[in-house]
């Protein structure tokens, strides 16, 4: 079942990739003329595509310009470098992590137990690049100064005085590790090491934080089990029951969710590679994105989605061997070894000749929309009462339409001010109605009252929030500005970045008095970008979360609560989105509709983001169906109508609420990453993460504001954010109620 | 044997302290089935709990003494409780399925109790047999501890190469390639000590083709069965107290009563003594020999089982006697709790 699932969807990723690539094409008109003669852009978009096919399984991927190499060429050389630095990264995560969840959660709500949570949401609040340039900027200027013969290193993947010019050593694997034990070098593999450390360190943190808090909480579902109580009862100790019996149960869950941990650094390695210059896939992959070279951001998304598949596989594996429980050997459906075997079909046609792959891709396509619309209308037909799926369908692309659209806040203004008369009208059930409601809500106060970290993350939230209200009091522009979101320039060449003053600037807001934060060496007052870029952050993040929440309940509800084949088809799409690094994916976006405005990246990152959305939506609605509540909702007569909306999406609320409350925080990252890379709306829009890329230029020289206070602001604001859905999942879950 | 004096235990909540026992009196003798009934929430489940203290964290004993052979056992070392659990007290649990470890074969959950508690026994069949006493199983912690050990060995290896020690990581090594080799290293895979003493163990409570169950995991095994390992792996450490605490209620109507003469043999066969929790009073008449009702954390009365059925003396045992389905058409006669607390 695991190779058949794989399959279908490598065939549906390659399907949707290469189009994008093609669209990239036509924006430059110079390249157009070559390629299209090259590519054959003018034959029809299906022969196109099986052109392409043949071309991917001949391994012929194409010429990359920026390196003046072959991509297969290149990709050899490169991907051993991520697949290096990534290794040493994940052995490092999972070595460190693992152990930390199994004590915090032995040490449950003691300060210990407070400590590695902190920690670990920590890790996955601080941006990946602002972490990269703290080490950097530690280990080039502080340690510099403190031990000047270590001369650590903060860039590339070796000395290349050392390896290329003095002792060069034969390369013949391209992991340097391996090859300097293979030369019997020391000199060598201690380089190689030294390089990889600072990259190896940022990837491993930030992955750490979510297997930490994975295994946190599996453990403590694993401890409050029967057979916990069984091993103490026969007098084993505590630490024998833990890890003899707590542990390896807590392991299945985990692992399962490792193999995703992994594709994550596959994508965080785009930023840590960029930063540290390291010749990797990511770095490539920014590079070839910067300047539009189709061939290899092609290679890199093909590449990045077989590793995936990859890892998965590797995981699946793990599981059976963790779980006896689960057998490798699965159940598989007809439709599915039907789907496989006709695309295996399909690609050994292709390899032979295309125009008769052409012809029979197309067939099976046309049958294939002809039988599905043949069933859905029976269904229909057959079960009017089905109609409200449309609806609902149609109902959250209206509210995604009108919250992109902007007038969203007065529609639910209106519809506020109704519910509100209508609560006025029936006060009296009301009041009989909220009894309850309140000793709920005192329980609340009280488990967040004894949570100091939910207490942080709320004060830090409801701060930065007032922030933004605040702006244009906390940091008022001054009289020529147009407008107040677009930083001030200072038009001076070779400006150098001024140092903060805190409290003893003259001015009120800077300028030419003073920094109080210090500023940029473009003269962007670094200040006064923080607190106007906290209005761009909550923009975005609202808008985002709230339309990724309507699509990803509305498509995740009906396609768990249903199953079968609307559940496949669901499951596969998100499959291809999921596979290309979330990151990759939103520069792909950016970069072919060559618009990197601010409401660009909203699009890009609700196109990124609603895939892992609607999967824990539909696993929660999946997990719900089975109850027997359901059971007893579906005996006495309900409609699907009825129990999906009375059921199933209010028993998922609790999920829905921790993780929009999440997403709040990992929008912004993402969204500092982008402005990170160059794409941030505009370069004087008030944006942190590209506040933070104007500060990396001159960290070497020891300017650390420049990256530091945005980088901060980020990290507050994911950190707040973290920690209120940390708690809040912890309130809301009734198990945790003692 | 086992003598509970005014034991009173609460429970901790967000709504204040729930007093889950309020002062229990309870004495089982050497060799006798005692059996303790009552409604759901009434303490039964708390008080066995209570007397090997395997409480909740939220659960908390605050007064009362637990005697165990003349020896208080109520707030003694932690290392001395894990002797007496398993060693001197058995207990089985009411959903066995939930109660045995799913990753963890048959063999290996009851191998643990005893090299836990029947080490001396292992190594005297090995020497005299001169077989080994356990198998290469014995270093084989299950495989995420193991992985977790690799991994972390490789993490360490990997510092100490960093730091320039690289002598340091050699232990590390050595760790790695002994996990690896560690089948050829130890040979020698007949049966060892321990493995015929599960097997011994399984026999003991009747299971048919013991070997094969020694090798399955619990969700290969039927409930009864399953129930049938339970008392094997809470009877392998010899403990001469077993403590069922509702045995039988997941099981269906022929198993349960398969269950209820296994016990009574074993108990006939071993002298034991037996604490039977059960809500069944039909249970409790077909095997106990005394009989304790509990009532809202109290024992509301104590007889032998004749007396209990034949002429109650409280009035919420009257209740609850009344309480059973009889034939014919006579209407069920609920107990009324306001009057029984009244009286």
């Amino acid at each position: 079942m695991l190779g058949v699932t794989l399959i279908t969807f490598y065939l549906s990723y390659a399907m949707g990739d290469p189009l994008a690539a093609y669209v990239t094409e036509r924006t430059t008109e110079e390249q157009y003329e070559m390629l299209a003669e090259k590519h054959g852009v003018n034959e029809p978009i299906y022969v196109q595509y099986f052109t392409y096919l043949k071309a991917v399984i001949t391994l012929d991927w194409g010429y990359s310009e920026v390196l003046n190499q072959d991509v297969s060429e290149a990709l050899k050389y490169r991907f051993a470098a991520t697949l290096e630095l990534s290794i040493l990264a994940f052995i490092v995560a999972v070595a460190t992590a693992i152990p930390l969840g199994i004590f915090s959660s032995i040490r449950q709500n003691r300060w210990e137990d407070h400590t590695i949570r902190f920690f670990a949401l920590a890790g996955s609040a601080i941006p990946i690049f602002w972490f990269a340039l703290f080490l950097q900027y530690f280990s080039s200027v502080t340690l510099d100064r403190l031990m000047p013969e270590l001369n650590w290193p903060i860039s590339l993947r070796y000395d290349p005085i050392l390896w290329e010019i003095t002792d060069p050593i034969e390369m013949s694997t391209n992991f340097l590790l391996i090859d300097a034990i293979a030369a019997g070098s020391w000199i060598h593999f201690k380089d190689a090491l030294q390089h990889m450390i600072l990259p190896a360190t940022v990837l491993a943190y930030s992955s750490m934080a979510t297997i930490i808090r994975l295994m946190r909480g599996n453990m403590l579902d694993v401890l409050g089990q029967d057979y916990i109580r069984t091993a103490k009862s026969k007098g084993l100790s505590e630490s024998q029951v833990t890890y003899n019996h707590g542990a390896p149960n807590a392991m299945i869950p985990t692992v399962t969710l490792l193999g995703m941990g992994f594709a994550g650094l596959i994508n965080g390695s785009v930023l840590t590679e960029t930063i540290f210059t390291w010749p990797g896939l990511g770095a490539w992959a920014i590079t070839a994105m910067r300047s539009l070279d189709v061939s290899a951001i092609l290679a890199y998304t093909l590449f990045s989605a077989f590793l995936y598949i990859i890892a998965n596989l590797i995981v699946d594996i793990l599981y059976a061997f963790l779980d006896p429980r689960v057998e490798l050997s699965g159940h598989s459906s007809v439709a599915e070894i039907l789907v496989v075997s006709l695309s295996i079909l399909l690609l050994i046609l292709t390899y032979f000749s295309i125009d008769l792959a052409v012809l029979s891709g197309t067939a099976t396509l046309v049958a294939l929309i002809v039988f599905s619309s043949y069933s859905m209308g029976r269904r229909f037909l057959k079960n009017p009462a089905d109609t409200w799926l449309i609806f609902l369908f149609g109902g959250t692309l209206f509210v995604v339409w009108s919250i992109l659209g902007g007038f969203f806040i007065k529609i639910s203004l209106i519809s506020l001010i109704l519910y509100l008369g209508y609560l006025a009208y029936y006060l009296d059930d009301l009041k009989a109605s909220l009894e309850p409601k309140f000793d709920e809500f005192k329980r609340t106060i009280y488990q967040i009252r004894k949570n100091p970290l939910t207490l942080l993350g709320l004060f830090l939230v409801l701060s930065l929030i007032s922030i933004a209200l605040f702006a244009p009091w906390l940091a008022p522009p001054s009289e020529n500005q147009r407008d107040p979101m677009k930083m001030e320039e200072h038009f001076q060449f070779n400006f150098d970045p001024q140092p903060p003053c805190y409290y003893s600037c003259t001015a009120d807001a800077g300028e030419e008095n003073g920094y109080i934060l210090g500023s940029t060496d473009r003269g962007y007052d670094i200040y006064y970008g923080i607190i106007w870029g906290s209005r761009t952050s909550l923009d975005v993040a609202v808008k985002v979360v709230f339309t990724g929440t309507f699509i990803a309940v509305a498509i995740g509800a009906v396609s768990g609560y249903y199953g079968g084949r609307v559940d496949d088809i669901v499951m596969r799409i998100t499959d291809v989105f999921i596979a290309i690094p979330g990151l990759v994916l939103a520069l792909a976006i950016i970069a072919v509709t060559e618009d990197s405005s601010i409401e660009m990246l909203m699009y890009a990152l609700i196109i990124v983001g609603w895939p892992g959305f609607t999967r824990i939506i539909r696993a929660e609605a999946l997990r719900i169906r089975k109850l027997p509540y359901i059971e007893a909702a579906k005996a006495s007569g309900a409609s699907d109508f009825r129990i999906i909306f009375k059921h199933v999406i209010p028993n998922c609320i609790t999920s829905v609420i921790v993780i929009a409350t999440m997403d709040m925080g990992g929008i912004v990252l993402s969204l500092a990453a982008l402005g990170f890379l160059g794409f941030g709306g505009g370069p004087d829009l008030a944006e942190w993460g590209k506040l933070v890329s104007f500060g990396q230029d001159d960290i070497l020289l020891g300017y650390w504001w420049g990256f530091f206070f945005p980088g901060l602001a980020i990290a507050l604001w994911a950190l707040g954010f973290y920690l209120l859905g940390d708690g809040i999942r912890d309130i809301l879950d009734p198990k945790q109620r003692n | 044997m086992l003598e509970i004096k005014d034991l009173k235990t609460n429970f901790n909540t967000y709504d204040g302290v729930v007093k889950a026992l309020d002062g229990v009196n309870l004495k089982i003798k050497d060799g006798e089935i005692f059996g303790l009934v009552g409604e759901t929430g009434s303490g039964k489940s708390v008080t066995c709990y209570s007397a090997l203290r395997l409480l909740p964290k939220t659960g908390e004993i605050v007064g009362g003494s637990i005697v165990l052979n003349g020896e208080d056992i109520t707030n003694v070392s932690e290392k001395r409780l894990r002797e007496i659990r398993g060693g001197e007290i058995g207990i089985i649990f009411q959903d066995p399925l939930s109660a045995l470890n799913p990753v963890m074969t048959v063999n290996e959950q009851i191998g643990e109790i005893l090299v836990l508690h029947q080490n001396e026994e292992i190594n005297d069949l090995a020497s005299e047999k001169k077989i080994p006493a356990y198998k290469s199983e014995k270093w084989k912690a299950s495989p995420g501890v193991e992985f977790t050990i690799m991994a972390f060995c490789m993490s360490f290896i990997s510092l100490f190469v960093m730091l320039g020690q690289w002598r340091f990581s050699l232990p590390f090594l050595f760790v790695i390639v002994s996990m690896l080799f560690r089948n050829y290293l130890q040979g020698n895979n007949s049966a060892s000590a321990l493995d015929l003493l599960v097997i011994d163990a399984l026999s003991r409570v009747k299971l048919p083709n013991p070997e094969q169950i020694a090798s399955s995991y619990p969700h290969e095994l039927s409930g009864g069965m399953q129930q049938r390992v339970m008392i094997a792996m809470a009877l392998a450490g010899k403990a001469k107290m077993l403590i069922a605490d509702e045995p039988t209620t997941a099981l269906d109507v022929t198993i349960q009563a398969q269950i209820l003469q296994l016990i009574k043999d074993i108990q006939k066969e071993e002298n034991m003594s037996v604490l039977l929790i059960t809500h069944d009073l039909g249970v409790v008449a077909e095997t106990c020999e005394r009989v304790a009702v509990m009532y809202k954390g109290k024992i509301v009365e104590e007889a032998s089982v004749d007396e209990i059925f034949t002429n109650p003396k409280n009035e919420y045992t009257k209740g609850l006697l009344n309480a059973i389905p009889k034939g014919g058409k006579e209407r069920l006669k609920v107990p009324n709790l306001k009057e029984v607390e009244a009286s």
